[in-house]
């Protein structure tokens, strides 16, 4: 007769060898394999399904130093200390009461950019939910804050007009 | 428990949990491309970490699939596996609460399955008999117990 035994030691031995395995294998097919995938995704590739047009961060710096575009912060984590300046948080899970915040500085006609930490798919979400309330012109921005600092865009602590 | 019913559930949960995986392996590994859609579906992974884990969890899912038919640290190959199951139910939850309508990439990268209630209990049948091989006792018919057979 012998017991259930839960050897956590041995377990999680045994799963490091597997998961060196696993990455060993991985470098070495990705290294090998004429179709392997680019290190990093190409957003648009996969924005297919996104309800809004992507506008690239070159373009959305322009818009920005034009004044022309009201940007949109989407982040579930937005904070007041890393935004763009100039843009007001509205985020999905409480579109409502976000958008009833900014309802005296955010007009269906202004053209709107919106922007995630990185990835646009969750911010097709709310880019979805503006649509739907009638909003006309928005664009989500490709690679997010990110890939906006990463070309030197501004960023502060304040959000929001005066 | 006797080692007879140790040794014999260890097999047939390991022979189940590892050609489930094997067969979900092979058509991601053939299509990356198609299957990094399918995670990007899912809208759970931001963008850099999309295609690593595109290309690492079919190797995963080969791997350990390979270490349970064979018996081979089979503790730990039960351990991933339950946890790459978990992955997948909270990755189907999360889905089904958010009315995502998407396949799930489950065995096939193009067209397949649907996410629904019904993947999640087979994910969920999948993970216990997972446990199966991570805390038998004893596992004769297997690469590690023949190893302490001989010492």
């Amino acid at each position: 007769m012998s017991r259930l035994s839960l050897n956590a030691p041995t377990v999680m031995r045994q799963a490091g060898v597997l998961l060196a395995i696993v990455l060993a294998a991985s470098v070495i097919s990705w290294l090998v394999r004429p179709d392997r995938l680019a290190l990093q995704a190409n957003a648009e590739f996969y924005a297919l399904d996104l309800p809004a047009p992507l506008v690239s961060v070159d373009d959305a710096l322009v818009a920005y130093e034009e004044g022309l575009v009201v940007f949109i912060d989407t982040r579930p984590e937005a904070s007041l200390d890393d935004a763009i300046p100039g843009a007001f948080i509205v985020r999905a899970t409480s579109f409502a009461d976000d958008l009833d915040e900014v309802r005296d500085f955010v007009f269906p006609e202004d053209p709107l950019i919106l922007y995630g930490a990185d990835a646009p798919v969750p911010v097709g979400d709310v880019a979805a939910l503006f649509l739907a309330r009638g909003h006309a012109e928005v664009r989500i921005l490709q690679g997010g804050l990110a890939a906006w600092q990463a070309v030197g865009g501004p960023v502060e602590g304040e959000v929001g007009h005066d | 428990m006797t080692d007879r019913w140790s040794d014999s559930l260890s097999l047939l949960c390991r022979w189940i949990v590892g050609v489930v995986f094997l067969y979900a392996c092979i058509d991601k590994l053939a299509h990356p491309v198609a299957f990094a859609q399918n995670i990007a579906n899912y809208r759970l992974l931001p963008m850099p970490l999309l295609h690593p884990f595109a290309w690492l969890l079919p190797v995963l899912e080969a791997v350990v699939a390979l270490a349970l038919l064979a018996g081979w640290q089979r503790r730990g190959a039960g351990f991933l596996a339950a946890g790459m199951s978990a992955v997948f139910i909270g990755a189907i939850g999360i889905s089904l609460l958010r009315g995502l309508d998407i396949s799930c990439g489950c065995f096939q990268t193009s067209g397949g399955h649907g996410v629904g209630l019904d993947l999640m209990l087979r994910d969920v049948g999948l993970l216990a008999a997972s446990l199966v091989p991570m805390v038998a006792p004893t596992d004769r018919w297997s690469l590690d117990g023949r190893r302490c057979r001989e010492h």
